[in-house]
């Protein structure tokens, strides 16, 4: 195996991981805290990306779009707490399920209407749209760096908030008792807003990280929503600690799989097969991860220890 | 939402003389969802098609019922029950995506309608499944593949690296790359459908080394690709060739990314002719965006029912339609246009590149011929005579 | 009997579960400095009496008013910061936070009670103030869940089963404990089934028994018809 591709691909799988992490921590959060299940979250994402691009074409500089984007995100995150998910806390899930579903179908026809079909063009900020030389001569986009870099500086700020502040004890033991933590005088529905406006702003700036290297559309959120739920559930219901590991091992179990698997099975099988088998193998991989989690540990890697449910 | 009713809508009808004779028209596209730019260049191209003519294809008055298959098979084909039954539409016309054409292929060549496709042209429809029924103003699927596949090879290529989603289409796709390639393939890699980050494979792509890379990513996932493969500096290292992929559709999108690509197409909007010239400036007018092959497709099929219902006298006889159809004595934006046996164009076939017209909005823009009057390759197995 | 006015004030409180209603109106009273028990056997209506008072419960009918101030079918942040503090059934610290975070969370932050002095009432707590909460003991995560209570500076501490399964030396440690608090003037409105220990604390009993009040009295009058009532009471 190419040692230089290894490391080119370790990257590619941290870099994916990094904006997981970012869209499963809101969502981890809001359902370990409220449980709550939040099919939207998906749409905060892709959200996050639109007014990036938005706001970065008119304003000329993508930091600046970025700093307008993200209150923008979290304030139609508020926004849908208070008209729409308010309502369906301590409901059962399958209202959850529908009543988030049609807010996706909302939100998403919403956004075609209002920005057009055509992916929106957000290009990589000149800054950073040159390619590093690495180890070995291999090349790097310089703007995948800023990702992983900026995904883990939000990553090490979010568990210092959840660690450290008593807004972040607030926010654990609500995950694991929200009916005491009203009893001994938290106002759970403020606290729960709180949660789900910085789970919007979180999901906001993955969108915004990620608008430049994907195309700006309006279900963008779907496919990464599927795989954030992956990553909550390997990493364990409503544990920030628990989705990071989560995010970063299906970056890496997805990347080095699609890179590597098909070789791997062309050493058992002739060619012509193996390029059946693997792409269908790497694509079911992160499945049978999340299975062989679940059977060693069914409450996940690092579960929100002593969560009642 | 779903209906648009042109032209003469039902009052108008009724107001008509007793034995006069209107035509009516499904239009079925893909105009929700991720894949909508692709249906909204083909109605739009349509549209402009029944404009030209008064709104009177072929001299009578016409009805354009206009539906939204949603790129789901069960839907396309409750849309189109209601189009035979309901609507009692002449001709179903349209079509983006060849899994919609197989779906509602069956109902509509098996009623009395005509089906024309503006677009998708699978395999077994221009082969053995081949319908007096139906007729394709496009291509067939494979041709463009094979178009890319030929200019690689002529180009003295000899190693490429394959990508495409990992289904039907995907695989038929490099299938007809690889039918006239010469080279070597040194890695065939197939993605999940709608997989949106390539860095895994841009990372396999510089590790392997070739000369080129042959792609078909339709949609987003194009516009995906092409853009990260440019973010990775690869562009000007290894030529990226596509079919499918890079268009009027994703420039918008990709911008400079995909500046400089080349693919391979029947049309382009600066083909020299005077009835591309009217369709282009009157498309832009009105529209207010560049047209891709999708709407000059579409275009194309409006203005074949406009010449063969005139041709017929209209549209009772089915038997003289058909024969009209297939004489499809009309200008095409195309230039020459003709059917082969199985009632699809033999076209000829040019490299494009993605470049920006006068104005400077992005096009796919011609470049030279690679194929002249290529019949695809499924047409031997077509029964049909005549 | 107590001082002034009441100073919680429970009157024809009605509540249910689902289908099944537990409490058919429920009259009691607690006043300042009071320490008032609430007796009777298992499936009575006791903690559900303590939830529709916290607010944890929406009362079906009655009222509750505390401090002059109306808590009826108010939610339960409102009712702890109006002053009453609630130590409930099963302790319910939270397991994933420290003992120390655990106390500092909901801390009031006001009033008298400051961590250190917590720290003093308890030793304990102090030595275990680094560890995770669901590693104490049970007498511990007792101790834990009344300090925890007494951060928020409670007017009215609230005591869902006191001393239920703990060990006798920490059930001493836990009676002597709240002598000290009552000393010290906390009011307390406390259920449990030590007779005994309630006896030498407690102002006033409450007999709860399906859903109703069926006898108060105070400690000499519980004395008197000790026998009548250990029907009820089931010691």
């Amino acid at each position: 195996m190419d040692p230089i591709l290894l490391a080119v691909q370790t990257l590619n799988g941290l870099q994916l991981g990094v904006l997981l992490f970012l869209v499963a921590a809101g969502l981890t959060l809001v359902f370990g805290i409220m449980d709550f299940i939040n099919l939207a979250h998906g749409v905060q994402y892709m959200i996050g990306a639109y007014f990036a691009a938005t706001f970065t074409a008119v304003t000329g500089s993508f930091l600046l779009g970025a700093a307008l984007a993200l209150p923008a995100a979290v304030l139609v995150g508020v926004a849908l707490e208070r008209v729409v998910f308010r309502h369906f806390y301590g409901r059962d899930h399958l209202d959850q399920v529908l009543a988030t579903f049609g807010v996706i179908f909302f939100l998403t026809e919403l956004v075609r209407v209002i920005w057009g079909p055509t992916p929106l063009s957000f290009p990589v900020p000149a800054w950073a749209s040159h390619s590093v030389t690495l180890f070995g001569g291999a090349t790097y986009p310089a703007y995948r760096l800023f990702i992983i870099g900026g995904g883990l500086a939000v990553a090490a700020g979010l568990y210092a908030l959840v660690a450290r502040t008593r807004f972040g004890m607030l926010v654990r033991a609500g995950a694991s008792n929200p009916r005491m933590l009203q009893a001994l005088g938290t106002d759970i529905k403020r606290l729960f807003l709180l949660v789900f406006a910085l789970g919007a702003m979180l999901a906001g700036f993955a969108g915004l990280m990620a608008g430049p290297i994907l195309s700006v559309e309006p279900s963008m959120g779907d496919n990464l929503l599927i795989l954030a739920f992956v990553v909550i559930v390997i990493g364990g219901l409503g544990s920030i600690q628990g989705a990071f590991l989560g995010a970063l091992l299906v970056g890496l179990v997805d990347t080095l799989g699609r890179s590597f698997l098909t070789d791997a099975v062309k050493l058992v099988l002739p060619a012509s097969a193996a390029v059946d088998v693997g792409p269908a193998l790497s694509s079911m991989l992160i499945y049978v991860l999340m299975a062989a989690v679940l059977i060693v540990s069914p409450t996940g890697l690092l579960p929100a220890k002593g969560a009642t449910r | 939402m779903k209906r648009t009713v042109l032209a003469a809508a039902l009052m108008a009808g009724l107001a008509l003389p007793a034995g006069a004779q209107d035509l009516r028209i499904g239009l079925m596209s893909t105009l929700t969802g991720p894949q909508a730019v692709t249906g909204q260049h083909l109605r739009d191209g349509f549209m402009l098609g029944v404009e030209h003519a008064g709104g009177k294809l072929g001299g009578l008055e016409t009805k354009v019922t206009i539906v939204d298959d949603q790129l789901k098979p069960d839907v396309a084909v409750q849309e189109v029950e209601g189009l035979l039954k309901r609507d009692n539409v002449n001709i179903v016309a349209g079509v983006v995506y060849s899994n919609i054409l197989m779906a509602v292929y069956k109902p509509v060549v098996e009623s009395d309608a005509f089906l024309i496709s503006a677009n998708a042209g699978p395999a077994p429809v221009a082969g053995n499944r081949c319908s007096e029924n139906f007729f394709n103003t496009s291509w067939q699927n494979d041709q463009t593949h094979g178009a890319v596949g030929k200019h690689v090879s002529d180009s003295g290529i000899k190693k490429v690296f394959l990508l495409a989603p990992n289904y039907q289409a995907g695989k038929d796709g490099l299938t007809g790359f690889k039918r006239h390639f010469k080279g070597e393939v040194v890695d065939e890699v197939y993605t999940k459908l709608g997989q949106l980050d390539f860095s895994a494979e841009i990372a396999k792509i510089q590790s392997a080394k070739p000369d080129a890379v042959y792609t078909f990513m339709p949609g987003g996932m194009g516009v995906n690709l092409v853009k990260q493969y440019a973010q990775a500096g690869l562009k000007d290292k290894i030529p990226l060739f596509s079919a499918f992929t890079v268009d009027e559709t994703t420039l918008p999108a990709t911008e400079d990314a995909g500046l400089g690509l080349f693919s391979a197409s029947i049309w382009t909007p600066d083909l020299d002719n005077v009835a591309n010239k009217r369709f282009v400036e009157d498309f832009r007018k009105k529209n207010g965006y560049v047209p891709s092959y999708f709407a000059a497709q579409a275009y194309d099929a409006a203005r074949l029912i406009d010449a063969a219902v005139r041709q017929a006298g209209g549209v009772k006889d089915k038997a003289k339609l058909r024969a009209a159809l297939r004489q499809a004595k009309f200008d095409s934006v195309r230039g020459a246009f003709a059917f082969n046996k199985n009632h699809f164009p033999v076209s000829d076939f040019y490299l494009v590149e993605a470049a920006k017209l006068p104005d400077g909005a992005p096009a796919m823009l011609k470049r030279k011929l690679v194929f002249e009057k290529y019949a695809d390759d499924y047409a031997g197995e077509c029964p049909m005579k005549w | 009997m107590g001082t002034a006015g009441p100073m919680l004030e429970v009157s024809g409180l009605q509540a249910s579960y689902g289908a099944g209603q537990v409490l058919f109106g429920v009259d009691l009273r607690v006043g300042e400095g009071e320490v008032v028990t609430l007796l009777g056997r298992n499936g009575m209506g006791k903690t559900t009496t303590v939830n529709a008072i916290m607010g944890l419960l929406a009362p079906k009918a009655g009222r509750v008013a505390f401090c002059g101030r109306e808590l009826t079918g108010r939610p339960a942040h409102e009712a702890a910061r109006a002053g009453l503090g609630l130590v409930p059934e099963g302790r319910q610290i939270f397991p994933n936070l420290t003992v120390r975070e655990n106390l500092v969370a909901t801390a009031d932050g006001r009033g008298a009670w400051t961590l250190s002095r917590v720290f003093d009432l308890f030793p304990r707590l102090r030595e275990r103030q680094d560890q995770m909460g669901g590693s104490l003991s049970g007498g511990e995560q007792q101790m834990l869940a009344i300090g925890r209570a007494l951060m928020t500076n409670p007017r009215l501490l609230l005591l869902d089963e006191a001393t239920e399964g703990l060990a006798p030396l920490i059930r001493k440690e836990i009676w002597q404990v709240l002598l000290s608090l009552k000393r010290a003037g906390q009011s307390i409105l406390v259920i449990d089934k030590n007779l005994k220990a309630l006896k030498r604390i407690a102002d006033r009993h409450y007999v709860l028994e399906k859903g109703r009040i069926v006898w108060q009295g105070s400690g000499a009058e519980l004395e008197a018809e000790r026998e009548r009532l250990e029907r009820h009471l089931g010691v």
